[in-house]
C-alpha cells in the first residue's frame, strides 16, 4: 500500500510537471545536443530530462549520484541519449511515455542475481469508431476480458488503458454496436484505433447485448443520457419528437406546460439550465415557443444531462447542463437524408470531402407554417415562420491531430402578412472551432475557440428595437491518464460577454425609448478533476471550479439605497468595476457491489453569473433580456447533496434507480410587483435576491432491451422560494412547485417493418397567484391577490402515441424511407396552462374578448386556457447511402 | 370561394388543434381578508362638483360592488378645504359641496374618515398636453360603421396621458343602451403584456355619432396605477403574460383604489371619415 502511495504520489507530482510543462508538450521532440566533461551523474540526469522534456525514476543504489563521467552527443533522438546514457551507466532503461525508468541491467548482461521481475506498464490507446461512418463513439466501453477493469472512450472517441505489459484479450462494445474482441500482445505502447460494425436489426434501433459492467458504470442517476435513437422513437409532434420534449421525459426535468421549450431541473428556475453544443451555448432553445427544439434531432450524436455532481470542466449554472455532441459526418460515404410534413420539412447531407480523412454534415430545416397564414380576422395580420441552419466539417490532420468546426443559425420570425414586413424576430447563432490534439497515449488535450449569441427585435413603428446577448470563448482543457485507477481533467477558459439589454435603432431622431448602457463581462475559470478508483468498489471523483466574473466598463450604472430609489449614477470608462471570485468544489464518492448495484453520493456548489429577467408565467420565452452579475447583485449560488442508487435486475434486463437530493439556493431574482422589465433603466431597483430550496425524490425503472422496451419514472418534488420584501417576507411554493410527476415511455417492434411507441405523462399543475377579491376602478373589475401562488392549475395528463412504418423491404437497401404517423395529446385532454379572470363571454368559435366598453355593465366569465387538445401529423422519412 | 373555404378550414383546424380554446370557467374564489375601502377619485382643473366614489372589494368577480354611504371626506389644498357630501342618488358616490377647481402648485390632501378609521392620501396636479386630432376608420368586417384610429400612442417618453372617449349614438337609434366608453392611454413604459394583448371588445358605432374626447395629464405615480391596471385587466392574457400583482396603491391604511388630480382637455366631435 506505501509502495502504492508513493508511486501515486510520483505520478501526481510528474502529472503537475506535465501541466506546467503542456506548452512545451505541443511542439515536435526536440533534436539534443550535449558535451560534456567529467560530469555528475545527477546534473547530467537532469540535463537530459530538460532536454528531452522526460523523468528519470531510479534507485540510488543503482546510480551513484557522485560518479563522474564524460558525455557527448550531438543532434540526436532522446531514444539516441538513453542508449548512450544507458551504456555509459551500465543500466537498462525502459521509457513509458514521459517517463524513464533506470534498472539494473539483466543476469546476461551482468552475471549477477537477476531482481524479481516485475512487468511493465503499457499503454493501449486510440479512438473508438462506426466502421461505416468513421463518426467517433462516445462513451464506448474498453473492458480488459474477465476482469473488473475497463475505460470509457471520451467525447471524442479516445480512450486510453495502462495495464501490465503482456498478453490481454480487451472486449470493446457500445450500445447498438456489435462486440468486438480483441487480443494483443503489449510490449510497448500501442495505439489501435477500433471500428466497430451496428448491430443488424430491423428498425427501430435498439440495444443489444449491453455489458453489465457499462450500464452500471454509465447510467449514473443525476447524469441522464438521451439518445438520438430514443429521441427518434418518441412520437412526434408537427414531424419531430423535439429535444426539450425528450428532456421532459426524464427524472428530475419539469416541464411548464404545452408550448414551453423551458424546463425545470431539480426545482431550480428556467434560467439556471444551460444547453451546449459541441460546448457553444444555445440561450434559447426553442423553436413556436417552444414546440419545437432548435437542435435538429439528426445533428445530435449523444445528449448528457448533469443535473447533480456536475463536472467542475462544465458551467457555469446552478441546476443542469445539457451537452449535446454533435455528428462528425460520414468519411467514406455520402448520404443524404430529410423529413417532410405539413408543418415543417428538413434536408441533411453527410459528404466525406477526403475519403477517412475530412466530411462536412450540414442540415437544413423551414417551416411551413406560414403557408396557412393567419385566421380570417383583420385584426390579426401576423404569420410564423422558424429555419434552422446547422453544419459541421472535420478534418484529420493526422493520426494526432483533428480539427473540427461546428455552425448553427436559429431563426424564428412574426411578420406581417399583408406588407411582409417582420414584426418580431429572434434567433441565436452558435459556433464552434476546436482542435484535438493525442499529445501521447495517456493525454488528450481539447482546445475550442466558441461563440453563442441570442437577440431578438422588436419593430415599434418606425424603429426597431432590439436586445442581445452574445460570448466569445476560449477553453483548453486536458484529460491525462495517468493509470487506470487514476484519471483527471484540467483546463482553463477564458469568456467575454456582451449583453444589450435594450435598444433603438434605425432613426435616432425617432428615439424614443430609453437608451440602456451595454454591458461587457468576463470569467475567468481554471478547473480540476480527478477520478480515483479507490478499489475496485470504490470510486471518488473530486473537482474544483475557480471562477472570476468580472464588469467592465465603459458603463453608466447606478447606485440605490435601502428602498431602492436611485442615489448616483456612475459612470465608469474602461477597466474593471466589479469583480466576483468563486472556488467551488464539487465530490461525489461511488460504491458498486456485485456488478449489479451502485450507490453514490455527491455535492456540489455552483455559481451562475447570469440570469435571465422575466417575470412571465407564459409557457412562451422570446423576451429574454439577461442580467449579469454586478456591483447590484450578487451572483447566485447553490448547493446540493444527491445520493442515488441504481440497480441492474440481470434476469429482467430491468434497471432501477432512485434518487433522493436537497438544494439550497441564495441570491435567486425576484420581482418586486408590478415590475417592468423591457426598456427600464432602473430595472435593479425592481429586483429583489432571496432564497430557494428544493427537494424530491426519484425513481425510474427502464428497459432498454428487447422488443419491448421504455422506462416509467415517478418523482415527488417540492420547491420554497423566500424572499425580503415579497410575500410579507415568508415562503411560497415556486410556480415549479409540482409535488408529483409520472412519465412512461412504451416502445415495441411490432414487426421487423412496424414499431409503435407510447408515452405518458402525468403531473401536478403550476401554481399560481388566484385573485382572493376584486374591486371596481373605472367600472372595469380590477382583480386583487393574496397569498403568492395561493393556488394551482389543473393537472396535466397527456399520451402521444406514433405508428412507424418502413417502407423499404431490406433494411440494409441503400434507400430507406418510412412513414410516421403520430398523435399528440391523443387523449385530448384540456391541459390548461392560465386561468384569467377578465374575460367577457363568448359564443362559440369565438374566443372571449376582453370588455372595453365600459359604461354598460357586462358580467366577466373566468376562463382556463389550454394550448393543444388533439394534435396528429403524418411525416415520410427517407435517407439514402452512395 | 376557395380563399373563404381556406380560412375557414384553417380557422377550424387552428381552434381545434393549435391553439385550443379559451373556455369558460366556474374556477372558485376564496376570499382571504375583509372587505377593504377603494376610493375612485379622480379630481381635475375643471370647475365643478369635484366627485369621488367610495365603494368596499367584492369577493366574487360580478358581484355589485358594495357602496360606502357612511363616509365623512373632504379635500384640502393651500388652506382652502373642500367637504364632500354622499350623493343619495348615487349611493356611494360623494360630491364636492361648493364647485371648485384643482390648482397648480399646491399638495391636495384627501382624508376619508370611514368605520373608525382614517384613510389618507396626497396629489398634485399633473399637466396635460395638447390634445391630439382624432380620426375614424371604418369598422373591421362592417363597412357601415366606424371605429377609432388607434393613433394615440402606446409609449411616450415626454408625456403621460389617459384618452377617455364617450360616444353616443343613442340619438341616431333611439335606444338608450347605444353609448360607449373607452380609454387609450399614453405610458412612459412598456410592459411586456402590451404586445400581442388578448382581443378586445369590438366598438362600432355609426356615422355622425357624438364624441366627447378628454384627456388626462398623469404623474409617474398615477401613471404606474393605471399602466398596473390595464395589465391586470385589458392587457391580461396575452402570449407572454406577466405573473399576477397586485395594483399599487396611494391610498393610506389598507386602502385600494387612487386619488389623483389632473388636468384635462376636452373636445366634442361628430365621427366621420
Amino acid at each position: 500500500m506505501a509502495s502504492y502511495s508513493k508511486t501515486t504520489i510520483h505520478k501526481l507530482i510528474t502529472f503537475t510537471l506535465l501541466l506546467c510543462l503542456s506548452a512545451s508538450l505541443f511542439g515536435q521532440q526536440k533534436a539534443i545536443t550535449i558535451k560534456e566533461n567529467q560530469i555528475k551523474t545527477t546534473k547530467l540526469l537532469k540535463l537530459i530530462a530538460k532536454e528531452g522534456n522526460v523523468e528519470f525514476s531510479y534507485n540510488s543504489k543503482l546510480v551513484d549520484p557522485k560518479r563522474t563521467l564524460n558525455f557527448s552527443i550531438s543532434k540526436a533522438t532522446l531514444t539516441q541519449t538513453l542508449d548512450l546514457l544507458a551504456t555509459k551507466l551500465q543500466v537498462q532503461y525502459e521509457q513509458i511515455d514521459d517517463q524513464v525508468i533506470l534498472k539494473p541491467t539483466t543476469n546476461n548482461q551482468q552475471g549477477n542475481t537477476p531482481p524479481p521481475k516485475k512487468k511493465s506498464t503499457v499503454t493501449l490507446s486510440g479512438l473508438l469508431q462506426d466502421q461505416q461512418t468513421g463518426e467517433t463513439l462516445i462513451n464506448a466501453t474498453v473492458a480488459l476480458k474477465g476482469t473488473t477493469k475497463g475505460v470509457f472512450s471520451n467525447a471524442f472517441g479516445f480512450y486510453s488503458l495502462s495495464l501490465p505489459a503482456g498478453a490481454h484479450t480487451f472486449v470493446f462494445s457500445y450500445i447498438g454496436y456489435d462486440e468486438q474482441e480483441v487480443t494483443l500482445d503489449l510490449q510497448k505502447n500501442t495505439a489501435k484505433n477500433i471500428l466497430l460494425n451496428t448491430t443488424k436489426i430491423d428498425l427501430p434501433p435498439v440495444t443489444v447485448g449491453l455489458p453489465l459492467r457499462e450500464l452500471l458504470n454509465k447510467k449514473q442517476a443525476g447524469n441522464s443520457t438521451l439518445t438520438p435513437n430514443e429521441l427518434g422513437q418518441f412520437p412526434e409532434f408537427g414531424g419531430e419528437s423535439g429535444l426539450t420534449k425528450g428532456l421532459q421525459s426524464l427524472p428530475g426535468i419539469k416541464m411548464h406546460s404545452d408550448g414551453s421549450a423551458g424546463f425545470y431541473s431539480r426545482g431550480g428556475e428556467r434560467d439556471q439550465n444551460l444547453m451546449l453544443i459541441d460546448d457553444a451555448p444555445i440561450y434559447n432553445p426553442s423553436h413556436l415557443f417552444g414546440f419545437y427544439s432548435v437542435v435538429i434531432p439528426d445533428f445530435a450524436k449523444s445528449i448528457t444531462v448533469y443535473q447533480d455532481d456536475i463536472p467542475a470542466s462544465l458551467g457555469d449554472q446552478l441546476s443542469s447542463i445539457i451537452s449535446i455532441r454533435t455528428k462528425d459526418g460520414n468519411l467514406n460515404k455520402m448520404e443524404l437524408g430529410g423529413s417532410i410534413n405539413p408543418f415543417m420539412s428538413r434536408i441533411t447531407v453527410e459528404l466525406p470531402i477526403v475519403k477517412e480523412k475530412s466530411a462536412v454534415f450540414t442540415t437544413f430545416r423551414r417551416s411551413s407554417l406560414g403557408l396557412y397564414g393567419a385566421t380570417p380576422n383583420n385584426n390579426n395580420n401576423s404569420t410564423y415562420q422558424f429555419h434552422d441552419f446547422h453544419f459541421k466539417w472535420n478534418y484529420k490532420i493526422s493520426k494526432k491531430n483533428r480539427i473540427y468546426f461546428t455552425l448553427l443559425q436559429i431563426s424564428d420570425l412574426i411578420k406581417n402578412k399583408n406588407t411582409g414586413a417582420k414584426q418580431v424576430n429572434w434567433g441565436n447563432f452558435a459556433s464552434t472551432l476546436r482542435w484535438n490534439y493525442i499529445i501521447s497515449p495517456k493525454l488528450f488535450s481539447n482546445t475550442t475557440i466558441y461563440t453563442g449569441t441570442y437577440a431578438f427585435h422588436v419593430n415599434l413603428l418606425d424603429n426597431l428595437w432590439r436586445s442581445e446577448l452574445g460570448n466569445l470563448s476560449f477553453r483548453t482543457d486536458f484529460t491525462h491518464y495517468i493509470s487506470e485507477k487514476i484519471k483527471t481533467k484540467f483546463g482553463v477558459e477564458f469568456q467575454g460577454y456582451f449583453i444589450r439589454p435594450g435598444e433603438t435603432t434605425r432613426d435616432s431622431s425617432l428615439a424614443f425609448l430609453p437608451q440602456i448602457t451595454s454591458d461587457y463581462s468576463s470569467k475567468a475559470v481554471l478547473y480540476y478533476q480527478a477520478n480515483y478508483k479507490i478499489t475496485d468498489q470504490l470510486t471518488l471523483d473530486a473537482g474544483l471550479r475557480f471562477s472570476s466574473w468580472k464588469n467592465n466598463g465603459p458603463k453608466t450604472y447606478f447606485l440605490y439605497d435601502e428602498n431602492y430609489l436611485p442615489v448616483d449614477t456612475v459612470n465608469v470608462g474602461s477597466g474593471t468595476f466589479n469583480k466576483f471570485d468563486n472556488l467551488d468544489p464539487r465530490i461525489s464518492l461511488q460504491y458498486t457491489w456485485k456488478e449489479t448495484n451502485q450507490v453514490k453520493l455527491s455535492y456540489g456548489r455552483y455559481h451562475q453569473y447570469l440570469q435571465i429577467l422575466s417575470n412571465t408565467v407564459s409557457p412562451f420565452s422570446v423576451f429574454d433580456i439577461w442580467q449579469p452579475a454586478n456591483q447590484n447583485l450578487a451572483p447566485p449560488v447553490s448547493s446540493q447533496y444527491a445520493l442515488s442508487y441504481l440497480r441492474y435486475l440481470q434476469a429482467a434486463k430491468l434497471q432501477i434507480s432512485l434518487a433522493g437530493y436537497y438544494k439550497q439556493a441564495n441570491n435567486i431574482i425576484d420581482y418586486a410587483p408590478n415590475t417592468i422589465l423591457l426598456d427600464n433603466p432602473h430595472i435593479e431597483a425592481s429586483l429583489r435576491q432571496g432564497q430557494s430550496s428544493a427537494y424530491g425524490a426519484e425513481f425510474l425503472v427502464k428497459k432498454e432491451q428487447g422488443k419491448l422496451n421504455g422506462w416509467f419514472s415517478y418523482n415527488y418534488s417540492r420547491v420554497f422560494r423566500q424572499t425580503k420584501g415579497l410575500n410579507d417576507d415568508s415562503p411560497y411554493r415556486a410556480l415549479q412547485d409540482r409535488p408529483h410527476e409520472i412519465s412512461l415511455v412504451v416502445n415495441y417492434d411490432l414487426s421487423k417493418r412496424i414499431a409503435l411507441s407510447g408515452y405518458w405523462t402525468s403531473f401536478s399543475g403550476a401554481t399560481f397567484s388566484a385573485p382572493t377579491s376584486f374591486f371596481t376602478y373605472q367600472n372595469q373589475t380590477v382583480p386583487v391577490y393574496g397569498e403568492m401562488n395561493n393556488d394551482r392549475l389543473p393537472a396535466y395528463h397527456r399520451m402521444d402515441i406514433s405508428f412507424k412504418l418502413r417502407l423499404n423491404r431490406k433494411q440494409s437497401s441503400r434507400f430507406q424511407h418510412s412513414l410516421m404517423f403520430s398523435l399528440y395529446n391523443a387523449i385530448g385532454h384540456k391541459n390548461v396552462y392560465a386561468v384569467k379572470f377578465n374575460k367577457l363571454e363568448a359564443d362559440i368559435l369565438q374566443n372571449p374578448t376582453v370588455p372595453r366598453n365600459v359604461i354598460t355593465q357586462q358580467d366577466l366569465v373566468p376562463t382556463k386556457v389550454d394550448l393543444i387538445r388533439f394534435f396528429p401529423s403524418l411525416t415520410y422519412k427517407f435517407k439514402i447511402r452512395a | 370561394m376557395l380563399n373563404t373555404t381556406r380560412h375557414i378550414l384553417v380557422y377550424l383546424l387552428g381552434c381545434l388543434l393549435i391553439f385550443g380554446c379559451e373556455e369558460k370557467s366556474n374556477w372558485p374564489t376564496t376570499p382571504d381578508q375583509a372587505p377593504a375601502l377603494v376610493v375612485e377619485a379622480l379630481l381635475t382643473n375643471e370647475f365643478k362638483h369635484q366627485e369621488i366614489q367610495l365603494s368596499l372589494t367584492q369577493s366574487q368577480i360580478n358581484e355589485v360592488p358594495t357602496p360606502v354611504t357612511d363616509a365623512e371626506l373632504f379635500v384640502s389644498a393651500a388652506g382652502n378645504l373642500f367637504s364632500f357630501s354622499a350623493d343619495p342618488a348615487s349611493p356611494g358616490l360623494y360630491k364636492s359641496t361648493i364647485p371648485f377647481a384643482v390648482s397648480f402648485g399646491h399638495t391636495h390632501q384627501l382624508t376619508i374618515d370611514w368605520n373608525g378609521a382614517i384613510y389618507k392620501s396626497s396629489s398634485t396636479l399633473s399637466s396635460v398636453g395638447v390634445l391630439p386630432e382624432i380620426f375614424f376608420l371604418p369598422a373591421f368586417g362592417d363597412s357601415s360603421k366606424l371605429r377609432i384610429q388607434e393613433n394615440i400612442p402606446l409609449y411616450s417618453n415626454f408625456e403621460q396621458a389617459m384618452y377617455q372617449f364617450d360616444i353616443d349614438w343613442s340619438t341616431q337609434t333611439g335606444t338608450p343602451e347605444d353609448r360607449a366608453r373607452v380609454y387609450f392611454y399614453t405610458f412612459s413604459d412598456f410592459h411586456i403584456n402590451e404586445i400581442q394583448p388578448p382581443p378586445k371588445e369590438p366598438i362600432r358605432f355609426p356615422i355622425g355619432s357624438e364624441v366627447i374626447v378628454r384627456k388626462y395629464g398623469l404623474d409617474d405615480e398615477f401613471a404606474q396605477f393605471l399602466l398596473a391596471v390595464q395589465v391586470s385587466t385589458t392587457w391580461n392574457g396575452n402570449l407572454f403574460y406577466s405573473s399576477s400583482s397586485s395594483v399599487p396603491s396611494n391610498i393610506s391604511n389598507g386602502g385600494l383604489g387612487y386619488f389623483a388630480t389632473c388636468g384635462v382637455l376636452a373636445d366634442t366631435m361628430v365621427a366621420g371619415l
